[in-house]
């Protein structure tokens, strides 16, 4: 990568660097150690690949594909296995204890919900609590633009019921 | 209680306000960077010195063999053997592994692969990569136990096989067993459980698309 690419791409990366924090986040929430190494790699992953990156498409919708690739990736060859976990007591604490819940409380609690989910349902919930369109998330994660509708919906009812026994 | 929609905007707020906290300088980035490239040029180079190390030893004992005991026609057969056995399976194991982890690593372009193609490449190339890995081991260590036990009985027992059969079997059964507890527990950390892990993906991501694993 010459220097004006090299400058470019932090420019680009700059500009969407919270994709790859939620991502993180998204998918080692409970984990502060592994959130650092793996964004690290998706940032080593995103540096690597920027000059495959053509243009086709948006750049925060390449960028959301390397990001959850190598989350995915990272999370298999993780030690701990990804399996389906409950909301932490330690989060049940913190919904039971205040009755206005701050945004950060509220984030967090959402993030365990979320961490209970399979690693794809985790990839389709972030990608429509960011706002990408039924489209983008179908181009993201393979699925067809039906699937990603159908599991939505199963995804909201369970994360619903989640959050709704720990409110 | 909140609906999801309530949290679906707590998010976005709280992302669009923390978006424009996190700007990376160039020097943090360089250094994440070279960091990463140096430690997948160790992973490499582990897998090398070990692999090399190996090697080495084979081939300097089926040399030795053949040089100290030149004429004995039994025994250079035998040191022969091992080393002919060893030669095309190392390459072809080199030139595999090589492949996966070129890809895996250095080439393993995620920038057009949904997630959907990547995990399915994922899992095609480990399983592609043990299967040939599995055929290696059942006919090369089995072979490789054989002549190990053939060389020593005859160096180092008098009498040699012809006269110990029970304990040249047990000596190979014993010798077998530790390769293959060795190769048990490497398989199960390197390729069962990470296939079994992508086939969940897979199996979750053909959940609504029953036409996956048809293509």
């Amino acid at each position: 990568m010459n220097s004006s690419m090299h400058d470019q791409f932090l420019k680009d990366l700059n500009q969407n660097i919270g994709i790859v924090h939620r991502v993180c986040t998204t998918f080692f929430f409970n984990d502060w150690g592994e959130r650092e190494d793996v964004l690290q790699e998706i940032m080593y992953q995103l540096w690597k690949s920027y000059p495959h990156f053509n243009g086709a498409s948006k750049f925060s919708t390449w960028m959301y594909k390397v990001s959850l690739n190598t989350a995915i990736t990272h999370v298999r060859k993780s030690k701990r296995a990804p399996e389906k976990e409950k909301l932490t007591d330690k989060y049940n604490q913190i919904a039971e204890s205040n009755e206005q819940l701050h945004t950060e409380e509220k984030m967090k609690l959402l993030y365990a919900g979320i961490h209970t989910l399979s690693a794809i349902d985790k990839s389709i919930i972030l990608l429509y609590l960011e706002e990408n369109s039924y489209d983008e998330i179908a181009s993201i994660t393979g699925l067809t633009k039906t699937n990603v509708s159908v599991r939505l919906v199963r995804i909201k009812k369970s994360l619903e019921e989640k959050l709704k026994s720990n409110f | 209680m909140e609906t999801f929609e309530d949290l679906r905007k707590c998010w976005q707020e709280n992302t669009s306000r923390n978006d424009s906290a996190d700007t990376l300088s160039k020097e943090s980035v360089e250094k994440v960077i070279r960091s990463r490239i140096r430690r997948e040029k160790n992973t490499v180079m582990q897998y090398f010195w070990a692999s090399f190390a190996y090697q080495v030893l084979i081939y300097a004992f089926a040399s030795h063999l053949i040089i100290k005991f030149w004429g004995d026609g039994e025994l250079m057969l035998l040191a022969f053997c091992g080393t002919m056995l060893y030669i095309p399976f190392t390459i072809l194991l080199m030139k595999k592994f090589k492949a996966m982890s070129i890809r895996a690593t250095d080439n393993l372009d995620f920038s057009g692969q949904d997630i959907r193609s990547s995990v399915k490449n994922q899992y095609v190339l480990l399983a592609d990569f043990f299967r040939f890995k599995k055929m290696f081991e059942w006919l090369a260590i089995p072979l490789s136990c054989l002549i190990m036990v053939l060389i020593v009985f005859k160096l180092y027992v008098p009498g040699e096989i012809e006269e110990h059969v029970t304990g040249a079997i047990i000596s190979f059964l014993a010798l077998l067993s530790c390769f293959a507890a060795a190769i048990y527990f490497q398989n199960r950390k390197r390729f069962i459980a990470p296939l079994r892990q992508l086939k969940l993906i897979l199996e979750d991501i053909a959940q609504d698309s029953y036409d996956l694993f048809q293509e």
